[in-house]
């Protein structure tokens, strides 16, 4: 695809669920940013300025639309990572508010971890939700009253996506409780998941989202009561006393400073507009490709009755390791072959190690700049290691 | 077990990173960082933590993903090959601690690392040795030879503790009477007429007054090692001249102070021919048999003895009486006081081996 024309032949990336490979407008966005309009956003009055902060309007705008959001509903903040967003959110939550903070076993260490600090500092309750083997969550086993529920729409480990969520976020809501979605892994090729969701918040990462290095945070506008704002500082607040401040975030239409904390970083978060736009415009053969290229490798890793492949199904993200192989030494001979996919436990240790005692893997995940050769090239080299 | 192994390697190639660093900063800096991480999970699995690849799976991995691709055959039996090159090492570095281990106690309880060639270990002061006999010729032998080895240096520990008492051990020999004072603490001092390292301690002793400090009982000993061979050639004759000049002085204890003994032991150390050559140089390695006994019979006319007392001394020099007083001598040197090499002393309760020192 030209918009990877930087791509080399031979190199083959296979870790888009870590971060994807940038298409070319995204990464001429952020360089424009840099050479036609660098300047400090929403704090200045140049030209320069007022092209920065009207870009930056357009990704915030573009975010809620592409997941299908009302901005009378939900804001879009803008910080470091997914695993910002959430220490943001469960950081300043009131504690007082919850009877029990609640997550999946499969979750990325990201909530995994952000929810066992949160119920100590709470002193509640953290219950662990099993999830099944379609990513779904049996509502009936649970309680969700006064409960703060933090979980991934999708996996990292497999794509495995949270095929109920409408009925969860339906359920917690009903009882009284809060919930969180890790979209980290939904938004580049599962964001259908999302569109009119009403969680209370969706956090996420823009650099595996096509876009660049990034973190954004879409939050509903009614959790904001429920938040005790701590992280504070420069870009937050429209007037300063000795003692007692205004924040900003009490403007409607300045409320997504409550957790931009700072100076942003503008030019990545206009580029992330530019890959939300990049990413509306794959078409039917680019998604067919991707497609296409999921089912062969997973037809075929499928088929080798060494290979243990995580998978139930075929996704752009697969997890598996051969008997008898160390899956770092896989790695590395991969890395010899130009083949770059990631090995371990991806931040999953819980349920992957302590779980599930698989030693570790390896996880192959494309994005839309996947080729078939890569895919006959990989196949090639697995079938020789395979012997 | 590869874990040991890896830790070993590591600790090896620390030590080299850290002074190539010395020379190559760049190179340095760029291995560094690897032993950090690599160190890193050392720490990590000490205190029972995991660590997701450590040093001994980089190794591995990195020699396996090398092959696995074009020669995924050869994988088993590298991997098998890495392990045992592991046992292997592990072996030869335990085999090596104990050694380390054994060098060290020999050091401390019998003044040597060296057991059997005690002149070999450079750690230890410097010393003529008594060496055990021509050594193992085969593998089993010595394998006998360092179990006996253990059992020397256990059975000397005993002397770090003990309270040497020169009455205790009755060796015979010569009495330094330079001490004027006759309450004055007593020492011993074994040494080889040959020994060079004997003379520079006896040119030390005299240099700084350990004659005027103890009353010095000096036991001549010719160096034999454990082949039977006498070590310098002469020193056995020597040795049985000076001892049986201490006779004609004290017939019933074969020990006291005989001017002519001591003036020949004086000479052979401190003084040099015509030639500007020492005689103990000269004893060792020009006199033959028959010079060298001449020229001590001709030394003991000019210390005062007539011919006749030289006769004397000369056949009882020669007799079994002589040759079981050196043989007693002998046998406490090297059974009791354990020594491995000469010059030993003992004062001040202590047992000192190597050149004197003050
Ligand atoms: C499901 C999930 N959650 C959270 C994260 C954390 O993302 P980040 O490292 O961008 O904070 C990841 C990253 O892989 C993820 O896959």
């Amino acid at each position: 695809m030209s918009d990877f024309d930087y791509l080399a032949a031979d190199d083959i990336y296979l870790d888009s669920a870590c971060q994807s490979l940038r298409p070319r407008p995204v990464i001429d966005a952020l360089n424009r940013y840099y050479t036609e309009h660098n300047s400090c956003g929403e704090r200045v009055k140049y030209a320069w300025g007022r092209k920065t902060d009207e870009l930056v309007e357009d990704t915030r705008d573009a975010l809620l639309k592409f997941l299908k959001l009302k901005s009378r509903d939900y804001f879009v903040s803008f910080t470091l990572n997914t695993t910002y967003g959430i220490n943001l959110l469960l950081q300043q939550l009131k504690p007082g508010l919850f009877k029990k903070v609640m997550t999946s076993d499969i979750e990325h260490n990201s909530p995994f971890l952000a929810t066992m600090t949160f119920a100590k500092k709470a002193g509640i309750p953290r219950e662990l939700m099993i999830r099944e083997r379609d990513g779904s969550i049996n509502l009936s086993n649970y309680d969700f009253k006064k409960a703060l529920v933090v979980v991934n729409c999708a996996s990292n480990i497999d794509g495995r996506k949270l095929l109920n969520l409408k009925d969860l976020v339906k359920t917690v809501h009903k009882q009284g409780g809060v919930i969180i979605i890790d979209a980290a892994q939904a938004m580049a090729h599962s964001s259908d998941i999302l569109e009119k969701t009403e969680a209370d918040a969706i956090c996420g990462s823009a650099h595996k989202v096509y876009g660049p290095s990034l973190g954004f945070m879409i939050v509903r506008r009614d959790l904001l009561p429920k938040i005790e704002t701590s992280f504070i500082g420069g870009g937050m607040v429209d007037d300063v006393d000795k003692e007692k401040y205004q924040l900003s975030a009490e403007s409607p239409n300045h409320v997504y400073t409550k957790f931009e904390s700072g100076l942003q970083a503008w030019g990545e978060i206009i580029a992330f507009g530019e890959s939300l736009k990049w990413l509306e415009k794959r078409t039917k053969a680019d998604k067919k490709n991707l497609a296409d290229c999921s089912q062969r490798l997973f037809d075929f890793l499928k088929s080798q009755p060494r290979v243990h492949l995580l998978n139930e199904e075929a996704n752009p993200t697969m997890s598996f390791y051969i008997d008898g192989l160390d899956s770092h030494m896989l790695g590395q001979a991969l890395s010899n072959e130009g083949i770059m996919a990631r090995t371990g436990y991806f931040c999953v240790h819980y349920y992957l190690d302590h779980v599930r005692h698989y030693p570790p893997l390896i996880r192959f995940s494309f994005g839309y700049h996947i080729r078939p050769s890569d895919i006959d090239k990989t196949i090639n080299v697995l079938e020789r290691i395979l012997g | 077990m590869v874990c040991i192994a890896a830790f070993i390697i590591l600790c090896l190639m620390s030590v080299i990173v850290a002074f190539l660093s010395i020379f190559r900063r760049d190179i340095g800096k760029r291995w560094w960082k690897t032993f950090k991480k690599a160190w890193g999970c050392v720490g990590k699995r000490l205190t029972l933590q995991k660590c997701e690849t450590g040093f001994k799976e980089d190794i591995k991995n990195s020699i396996l993903s090398k092959v696995i691709v074009k020669k995924p055959k050869l994988v088993k039996p590298i991997s098998v090959g890495i392990e045992v090159v592991a046992v292997l090492i592990v072996l030869v570095t335990v085999w090596s601690l104990v050694e380390g281990a054994k060098a060290g106690l020999a050091l401390w309880s019998l003044g040597t690392c060296n057991v059997q060639r005690p002149e070999a270990c450079s750690l230890s002061a410097e010393v003529c040795s008594i060496d055990g006999d021509s050594g193992p010729k085969n593998p089993i032998e010595a394998i006998g030879y360092w179990f006996s080895d253990w059992g020397e240096i256990f059975s000397a520990i005993p002397d770090k503790f003990r309270d040497w008492d020169n009455a205790q051990l009755d060796l015979r020999g010569i009495m330094v009477h330079a001490n004027v004072d006759k309450n004055a603490k007593s020492a011993i001092d074994i040494f080889d007429p040959g020994c060079s390292v004997c003379l520079q301690s006896y040119r030390a002793q005299k240099e700084t007054g350990f004659f005027n400090e103890y009353n010095v009982l000096l036991v001549p000993f010719p160096i034999q090692n454990g082949d039977g061979e006498f070590k310098y050639k002469n020193s056995k004759m020597i040795v049985e001249y000076v001892m049986a000049s201490v006779y004609q002085g004290n017939p019933e204890t074969y020990s006291g102070a005989v001017s002519p003994a001591l003036d020949i032991i004086d000479r052979i150390f401190m003084e040099k021919d015509e030639d500007h050559k020492s005689y103990q140089k000269l004893f060792n390695d020009y006199y033959s048999a028959e010079e060298a006994e001449e020229k001590i019979k001709s030394w003991l006319v000019e210390f005062g003895y007539s011919e006749a007392e030289v006769g004397e001394i000369e056949s009882r020099a020669k007799s079994s009486e002589i040759a079981e007083i050196i043989a007693k001598n002998n046998d406490i040197v090297v059974n009791n006081i354990h020594a491995k090499g000469i010059p030993t002393m003992i004062y001040e309760g202590g047992k000192h081996t190597g050149a004197y020192k003050q």
